[in-house]
C-alpha cells in the first residue's frame, strides 16, 4: 500500500490509493464553547435530507453530550478499543492508525453497528462526567465535572477510511471541493463503508438497501453558500469554508487562520488517521486535559490558552474571525479586522459582511414621544 | 429475518426415527445418506456438462424432474483471499452443480447446505444469502476466476434470497424488519395494506425521497422483475449492472438446503457478454454467499476456475 502524508499525525502513513488532495478542501470549525445542543443543526439537515422512508434512523449531523453521549452508541470508545494504544511523542503520533492496525485481509479496524445501537440518540445528554457530591464544583475553573457539546457531521476526511473501504469505488471524493459522496447508482449495499468509518457518518437504508450519507449539500456549497447545519446555527458557532494543508495556508482564510495559524482548531480523534477536515475549538471548561487530548489529540493545552487570551481581549484577529461565524449565508474566503469591525468577502473579492467585534449597547429613553409610550429596555 | 432450524422439525425427525425402530432406522438413515450422497454428485474435476434436453429448460422450478437428466457435480467451496477484504474459509464445503440446455437457454442448479435461510437486508446487520455463476471463453486466464480481467470481461448471473422474497411475497419494505414503526413524517407515503401494491406504497411524488430508487439502482427497485441479476466484471471491484436484463431463475428454502436456478438465453444481450452455443467449452465459477455470516461483496465463498462443456445437440 502507498505511503501518505497526513499532517495531523506529522508524519506517512499506509493508505490504499496514492496522496491526491483536492484543488481546494471543504471544511469547517465548529467552537464547542459556544454550542447549546439545541439540535438547530440536526433537524436542519434532517428536514432537508433525511426525511424520507428508510432514513427514519439518520442523523447526518448530530449533537452529542461528551463525555457520555454517542450515536450510535458507544461508537467512539468500540473504535479506540480496537485501535488499541494510542501515544503522540510530541506533535508526532506513535501509536497505529487505523488502517496500519488492520488485520490481514482487511484494509481497517472497525466495526458494524447494530440497528439498536441507533436506538438513543439522546443517549448520555446533558450528563456530568462524575457524580456530583457536597463540593461547590461550579466555583472552580476548569470545572472537575464537567460535559461538552459535540457537534457531528461527517468530516469529508482526507483519507476517507469509507472510500477506502469501498470494493466497487462506490465512494469518491470530488477533486473540486474534497466532498465525500456515495455513488448511488453503483452502491450495493455491503455496509464496507459503515464498517470502516470510525465517525460512524454512513448509514444504511433500509428502504433503498444501499448506503448514504452527508453531502455536505453540495449544492449550496457549488454556489457559495453555507451548508443547512452552518447557516441554521444558532450559536453560531461555525465557520465553513476551505481547508488548506499547513504548507499552503493562507492568513487571511478564516478556517485556515484558525486551524493553521493560530492553531486554535483542531481534528476530532486525529490517530484514526483519516485526516478529518471538520475542526473543534476545544472547551476550555473541562478540567480533563487527559480526556480532551485523547479527544483532540496534543495540541489541546495550546488552543485552549489561544482561545482564553483572544476571549480577554488579546487577539481581536481571533475574535474577528468567530463573530463572523454565521453572520452571512454566503461563504467567507478572506477576512479582515480593522476599526473594531471584522469583514468577509467572497471568493471574488467582494465584500459580503461587516460585523463589530463587540456589539454596541444601546439604551433606549424610557418614553418614546412619536408613539406617545413607554417602553421597557430588556436587553 | 433469519429462519433458523425449528427445534419442532428436529423433534418430529427424532420422533419418527424412534418410532420406526432401531433396526429400521438405521436402515432408513442409511438410505438417506445414499440419497443425499447421489444428490450432492460426484467430484467436479473442474468440469460441469451441461446436458441437451428436448424440452424447455426448467428456469422456474428447481424440484423439476429435468433436472434429473443432469449429473450433479460436487463443487469444491474455496476462501476468498484474492481481493480485499478477504473471506478465510469458505461459508460451506462444497455446492453441487448440475446445468441443462435446451439449444437457446442454459440453466444451472445449484444446491447447498444451509441451515439458515437469510431473506432479508433491511437492517444495518441484515445480509443475505446469494449465489452466483460467472461464465467466460474457454481460453480465459487465470486470474478470470475473479469478476474476469480487463480484457476479458465475465458475464456474471446472480441470484439473491431478498429479491427472490420480494417477488414471491411483494417488496419487503421497511415494517417487515421493524413492524412496530410508526410514521407520520413522510405523508406521501402512507401505511399501505399487505401485499404492498407499490403504487399504492410509493405514489410518484414520494419517490423522489427514495434516493437509490431514483437514482436508477437496481437493488433499490422494489419491484424486481426477476431474482436473477446480469452484470458483466472486469475483475474486482468493476461488477456492473447489464442494461439489458433476461436472466430468470428461482431459489427455495426448504429442510436446511437452498435449491437455486439461473438460468439465461443462449445469445448475448449486452455489449461484451459471453454468446453460448451447444458444441463448445467455456470457464465457469460458481460462487456463494452466507448471508448470517456476514457475507457479500467480496466476502463470499468462489470455486476455482472449472470448465462448462455444452453438450451439442
Amino acid at each position: 500500500m502507498p505511503n501518505v502524508y497526513n499532517w495531523q499525525l506529522g508524519r506517512e502513513m499506509t493508505y490504499r490509493f496514492e496522496e491526491a488532495r483536492p484543488q481546494r478542501q471543504a471544511g469547517a470549525v465548529f467552537d464547542t464553547n459556544k454550542c447549546i445542543a439545541c439540535q438547530t443543526c440536526t433537524m436542519a439537515c434532517k428536514t432537508t435530507w433525511t426525511s424520507g422512508k428508510g432514513q427514519e434512523y439518520m442523523f447526518w449531523n448530530n449533537v452529542e453530550t461528551k463525555p457520555w453521549g454517542s450515536y450510535p452508541v458507544a461508537w467512539d470508545a468500540q473504535v479506540l478499543d480496537l485501535l488499541g494504544p494510542q501515544s503522540w511523542d510530541g506533535d508526532v503520533y506513535a501509536g497505529k492508525t487505523i488502517f496500519e492496525a488492520a488485520e490481514q485481509g482487511e484494509y481497517h479496524i472497525g466495526y458494524l453497528p447494530e440497528d439498536i445501537d441507533y436506538a438513543g440518540p439522546n443517549r448520555g445528554e446533558d450528563e456530568i462526567n462524575t457524580i456530583l457530591t457536597e463540593d461547590k464544583y461550579y466555583l472552580r475553573f476548569p470545572h472537575d465535572a464537567w460535559f461538552f457539546y459535540l457537534p457531528r457531521i461527517c468530516n469529508h476526511c482526507t483519507y476517507p477510511a469509507c472510500l477506502q473501504a469501498c470494493p466497487r469505488t462506490a465512494i469518491y471524493k470530488r477533486p473540486e471541493d474534497g466532498i465525500v459522496l456515495i455513488d448511488q447508482v453503483r452502491c450495493r449495499g455491503y455496509r464496507e463503508c459503515l464498517k470502516a468509518c470510525p465517525y460512524k457518518k454512513v448509514y444504511y437504508n433500509h428502504v433503498t438497501r444501499i448506503s448514504e450519507k452527508c453531502v455536505l449539500c453540495y449544492p449550496a456549497v457549488e454556489r457559495g453558500f453555507l451548508t443547512r447545519c452552518m447557516r441554521t446555527c444558532i450559536g453560531k458557532i461555525r465557520t465553513f469554508g476551505f481547508v488548506s494543508p499547513p504548507d499552503k495556508a493562507r492568513e487571511d482564510n478564516p478556517v485556515d487562520f484558525l486551524v493553521h495559524v493560530r492553531k486554535v482548531a483542531l481534528p476530532l480523534f486525529p490517530q484514526f488517521g483519516t485526516e478529518p477536515n471538520i475542526y473543534y475549538i476545544p472547551p476550555i471548561h473541562v478540567s480533563s486535559m487527559a480526556f480532551l487530548t485523547m479527544v483532540f489529540g496534543p495540541g489541546v493545552e495550546r488552543a485552549i490558552q489561544t482561545y482564553r487570551n483572544a476571549m480577554e481581549g488579546n487577539d481581536p484577529e481571533l475574535l474577528g474571525v468567530l463573530v463572523l461565524n454565521v453572520s452571512t449565508d454566503r461563504i467567507i474566503h478572506r477576512f479582515r479586522v480593522a476599526d473594531g469591525l471584522a469583514y468577509g468577502y467572497d471568493d471574488q473579492g467582494e465584500e459580503l459582511v461587516r460585523v463589530p467585534l463587540k456589539e454596541p449597547t444601546i439604551v433606549r429613553p424610557a418614553f418614546d414621544p412619536s408613539l406617545s409610550v413607554y417602553r421597557y429596555n430588556v436587553t | 429475518m433469519t429462519v433458523r432450524q425449528s427445534p419442532v422439525r428436529i423433534d418430529r425427525r427424532k420422533f419418527l426415527i424412534g418410532a420406526a425402530g432401531a433396526a429400521t432406522a438405521a436402515g432408513a438413515a442409511a438410505l438417506v445418506g445414499c440419497e443425499r450422497a447421489e444428490e450432492r454428485g460426484v467430484d467436479w474435476k473442474g468440469q460441469l456438462t451441461s446436458v441437451f434436453i428436448r424440452e424447455p429448460v426448467p428456469e422456474h422450478d428447481p424440484d423439476s424432474r429435468l433436472w434429473e437428466k443432469a449429473r450433479p457435480v460436487l463443487v469444491p467451496l474455496t476462501p476468498q483471499m484474492s481481493a480485499l477484504p478477504f473471506r478465510k474459509e469458505p461459508a460451506f464445503p462444497s455446492i453441487t452443480v448440475r446445468s441443462v440446455h435446451d439449444g437457446s437457454k442454459i440453466a444451472f442448479l445449484l444446491t447447498w447446505e444451509d441451515p439458515d435461510a437469510d431473506y432479508l437486508t433491511i437492517k444495518t446487520d441484515q445480509f443475505r444469502d446469494a449465489c452466483g455463476v460467472l461464465l467466460g471463453p474457454a481460453d480465459a486466464p487465470a486470474a478470470f476466476y475473479m469478476m474476469g480481467t480487463a480484457d476479458v470481461p465475465a458475464s456474471i448471473m446472480c441470484w439473491r434470497a431478498d429479491w427472490q422474497k420480494d417477488i414471491d411475497e411483494g417488496y419487503q419494505d421497511l415494517e417487515v424488519a421493524f413492524p412496530n414503526v410508526a410514521f407520520d413524517y413522510y405523508p406521501p407515503l402512507p401505511k399501505a395494506p399487505r401485499p404492498l401494491k407499490i403504487d399504492d406504497a410509493y405514489p410518484a411524488e414520494g419517490r423522489a425521497w427514495i434516493i437509490g430508487w431514483t437514482a436508477g439502482n437496481p437493488l433499490s427497485t422494489p419491484v424486481k422483475p426477476s431474482p436473477v441479476e446480469k452484470l458483466v466484471g472486469h475483475g474486482p471491484g468493476t461488477l456492473t449492472h447489464l442494461e439489458n436484463q433476461d436472466a430468470t431463475g428461482k431459489g427455495i428454502w426448504r429442510d436446511g438446503r437452498w435449491k437455486v436456478v439461473l438460468a439465461r438465453p443462449f445469445a448475448a444481450s449486452n455489449p461484451g457478454e459471453t454468446a453460448i452455443e451447444a458444441g463448445k467449452e467455456y470457464s465457469v465459477v460458481f460462487t456463494v454467499w452466507s448471508g448470517s455470516a456476514g457475507d457479500r461483496g467480496s466476502r463470499k465463498s468462489p470455486s476455482g476456475l472449472g470448465k462448462l462443456i455444452v453438450e451439442a445437440r
